[in-house]
């Protein structure tokens, strides 16, 4: 819209008829010749004052909307237009993506959710049927006259004494260890 | 863009500047017409415009303002939907995580004839294989009612699966859940069983039943168009799995060794009874408790009721000689006797007009002077009635008393006995009361009190409170929470208590009892006690043999009673019938439980 109303402002230029005189300052336009510029019957201007006095015949004129300096306001009015329709088209994509993107997680969380309960099913059911098959071994190992633990077949170790001097003894040989590399091959 | 912003100043060709249209009317001239079209028509879309909006903000207000509650309450009552999850009952598993009991999803098969689109026949034969019945059975079945007919319940998932994808009219598979007892019969008198309404009937399912089933709660929850829950808003504790499971104290490898011996030595003695328990003297949880004969809680409908309970836990006996210890740290405790002390065993003696004598008599006669070692090693009954005698009467049942004989020892099985012991004014009034109880008859206690009164002579003196919850935990294994701290009482100093195991070791080291363990030092006592018959005094011939045994001496860490009720045959003694349990029990505790040697 902004747009469209800068391009009143060469309208408005070709009112005056003193440029009408001099249409080489505007070159951009290809400009009619002067005898044309009675065709230009659109032109509210035109007619009410009339360029070419001698003109042969009075020609039809056709109301054209009055052109003044668009106020303020309206600008105002329409650069809140123009970006509004910017902001609501932001919106409506943003609105989209969230809206889908909720049933999206929901559907993965209904999915999920019946997975997850599936897979607590299965585990509760492997856990039974260890119990089961450990049951089983048992019974099966009392069938087979298995000998029950007894100290004579059980080894018990003496866990190693710690030693605090073991600490530092360890730290100073880590780093010549960390040399070894150099001179012994690691695979064996 | 600039030639477009040219192309307004261009004529129009529909202007009229063709000369021959004839003179064109001014703008003014044609105006009124077009306005008054264009006006009506204006104020027709501006009217129509406005009547729709008007009929919008009604329709708002009547959404919003009139029908505002009823329509809420509609849309509630189509999104949201209340449901009920039923949640399996919790599991109990033993101290290592091994499943004992658990809830397991089950199908219920319904027969509707009435809705049947196929002749009968046809749906029996398509559910002969899947079911296991035969055709006949099934047809039968069918003529019985219209509606409402179960062809079987317990089916598995896969059959229950098969049955679905058959896709007959007339049949409905209802899930439910099943409570499965995956190590049957091993250890069925401590965690009972529950019925067909999933209500715990005894055992420890009995005791724990509103802790073992989780609250069913409501949940309500909003359900989308196509029939999937939405998570918003959800309920609290939708999400939350309830994966508790109840602990138990028990070993399993332990429990599958003592049952297997108690089976073992129940059918090589014919007896009627026998119970094995083996627990940790420090705490007073139980490592194993075994009763035979047992049932299988999988087919409990299949047993005699009267095997349902734990009767070392609710029946009493007369202890016999595995109670002499006790009076030994009572006696010790009161200060009447020390370490040193010799007693007079005269072999036989008489008290009012009943006759005490040793139960080796007869072929031993009177043993004279003995010490404390000595008494206990030959059981000496007329040795122990020398203790005690020592003892004032009343200050020797005041003692008892603080036992707690009479009294639960606090286990968490229902139906627990509390021991009977005749009260003050009784026990005074003759003195033949408080001869017998010095080896252990004349009053009556359950097993599971005398090991704990054995417990408290091996761990320094407390009073530790048997039990079998170690504590609630998550599928993981992480405790959740522990039961509330069990009460300890101190009934003996630690100096008593070591002097009475010493005694008790030194003794079972001499007796004939084979409690020798390279490394290990053990604490017996043996008994062997006159059935009470119920019409007054005791059976000749029918016993209850017993052995209780806490090991290792310098450490206690377990204390393991076996008794067994009623056996048949020759040499009916607690050291040869239930001491080589005994020893084989603490043969595979040292395996399995790790207790390292001493020595």
């Amino acid at each position: 819209m902004i747009a469209s109303a800068r391009s009143f402002t060469p309208d408005r230029r070709l009112q005056s008829p003193t440029r009408m005189t001099s249409p080489s300052r505007n070159g951009r336009y290809s400009r009619p010749a002067p005898e044309q510029i009675g065709n230009v019957v659109a032109h509210p201007t035109a007619n009410r004052k009339t360029i070419a006095p001698d003109s042969p015949q009075p020609r039809p004129l056709t109301p054209f909307p009055e052109r003044h300096s668009i106020p303020f306001w309206l600008r105002c009015l329409i650069a809140l237009k123009h970006s509004s329709s910017i902001v609501t088209f932001c919106l409506v994509v943003a609105v989209l993506i969230v809206y889908s993107s909720m049933v999206g997680i929901q559907q993965e969380w209904t999915n999920a959710y019946q997975k997850r309960q599936s897979l607590q099913r299965q585990l509760h059911e492997l856990s039974m049927a260890r119990a089961q098959i450990d049951n089983h071994l048992g019974v099966e190992a009392k069938r087979s006259n298995l000998q029950p633990p007894s100290p004579s077949n059980t080894i018990f170790l003496e866990p190693s004494p710690i030693e605090p001097k073991a600490v530092p003894a360890s730290a100073q040989s880590s780093p010549t260890f960390s040399h070894a590399p150099a001179n012994m091959p690691l695979g064996y | 863009m600039t030639d477009s912003k040219v192309t307004p100043l261009h004529p129009r060709k529909h202007s009229g500047v063709d000369p021959a249209a004839g003179p064109p009317r001014t703008p003014r001239e044609r105006h009124p017409a077009r306005t008054k079209l264009g006006n009506s028509r204006l104020v027709l879309v501006w009217a129509i415009l406005v009547l729709g909006m008007g009929g919008l903000g009604l329709n708002l207000y009547r959404l919003q303002a009139i029908g505002a509650d009823r329509l809420a309450e509609q849309a509630q009552k189509q999104q949201q939907v209340y449901m009920r999850p039923y949640v399996p009952r919790r599991q109990i598993v033993d101290r290592n995580g091994r499943v004992l009991a658990s809830d397991r999803l089950v199908y219920a098969l319904y027969a509707h004839p009435s809705q049947f689109k196929i002749p009968p026949v046809e749906v029996a034969d398509r559910l002969t294989p899947l079911l296991d019945r035969d055709r006949r059975s099934l047809l039968d079945k069918f003529s019985q009612h219209r509606s409402g007919l179960r062809l079987a319940h317990n089916l598995p998932e896969n059959t229950a699966n098969q049955i679905s994808a058959l896709k007959l009219d007339g049949l409905e598979l209802i899930r439910q859940y099943s409570r499965l007892y995956p190590q049957q019969e091993l250890v069925s008198e401590v965690v009972g069983y529950v019925d067909v309404d999933h209500q715990g009937q005894a055992g420890l399912e009995y005791t724990q039943q509103d802790l073992l089933e989780p609250k069913i709660r409501t949940l309500r929850l909003r359900r989308a168009g196509n029939g999937a829950l939405v998570p918003d808003p959800m309920s609290e504790g939708f999400i939350d799995f309830d994966d508790k499971q109840l602990q138990l104290t028990l070993d399993m490898r332990l429990q599958r060794v003592v049952r297997s011996l108690l089976k073992e030595s129940l059918a090589k003695y014919q007896a009627k009874r026998g119970t094995i328990i083996v627990m940790d003297v420090r705490d007073g949880s139980l490592l194993a408790l075994v009763c035979e004969p047992t049932f299988d809680p999988n087919q409990y409908f299949n047993y005699d009721v009267g095997l349902f309970k734990s009767w070392a836990v609710t029946d009493l006996y007369e202890p016999g000689s595995t109670f002499k210890p006790v009076n030994v740290a009572i006696a010790l405790e009161a200060g009447v006797i020390n370490p040193n002390t010799l007693f007079n065993d005269r072999g036989k003696l008489k008290i009012e007009h009943w006759e005490i004598k040793n139960h080796d008599y007869d072929a031993v006669g009177a043993r004279g002077r003995l010490d404390l070692v000595r008494v206990l090693q030959h059981s000496s009954n007329t040795g122990m009635v020398d203790l005690v005698q020592r003892l004032n009467v009343q200050q020797y049942h005041e003692a008892l008393m603080n036992l707690g004989i009479t009294e639960r020892a606090g286990i968490e099985l229902p139906g627990e006995g509390a021991g009977q012991l005749k009260d003050l004014k009784k026990f005074i009034a003759s003195p033949v009361e408080a001869a017998t109880t010095s080896f252990g008859q004349g009053f009556s206690l359950t097993p599971l009190k005398l090991a704990q009164l054995h417990a408290a002579i091996a761990n320094g003196g407390k009073l530790v409170r048997p039990h079998l919850i170690r504590a609630w935990v998550d599928s993981q294994g992480n405790p959740l929470a522990y039961p509330e701290p069990r009460p300890l009482k101190t009934v003996f100093s630690e100096e008593t208590s070591r002097i009475v195991l010493e005694k008790m070791a030194a003794s079972t080291r001499a007796s004939g009892a084979k409690m020798n363990i390279r490394g290990y030092s053990v604490a017996g006592k043996s008994g062997t006690a006159q059935k009470a018959s119920p019409t007054g005094g005791y059976y000749e011939d029918i016993k209850v043999v017993s052995f209780v045994a806490s090991f290792p001496v310098n450490d206690p860490r377990l204390v393991i009673l076996a008794v067994l009720d009623e056996p048949k045959g020759e040499d009916l003694y607690g050291t040869t019938v239930t001491g080589p349990i005994v020893r084989s029990v603490i043969d595979a505790a040292i395996a399995i439980e790790g207790i390292p040697p001493s020595q």
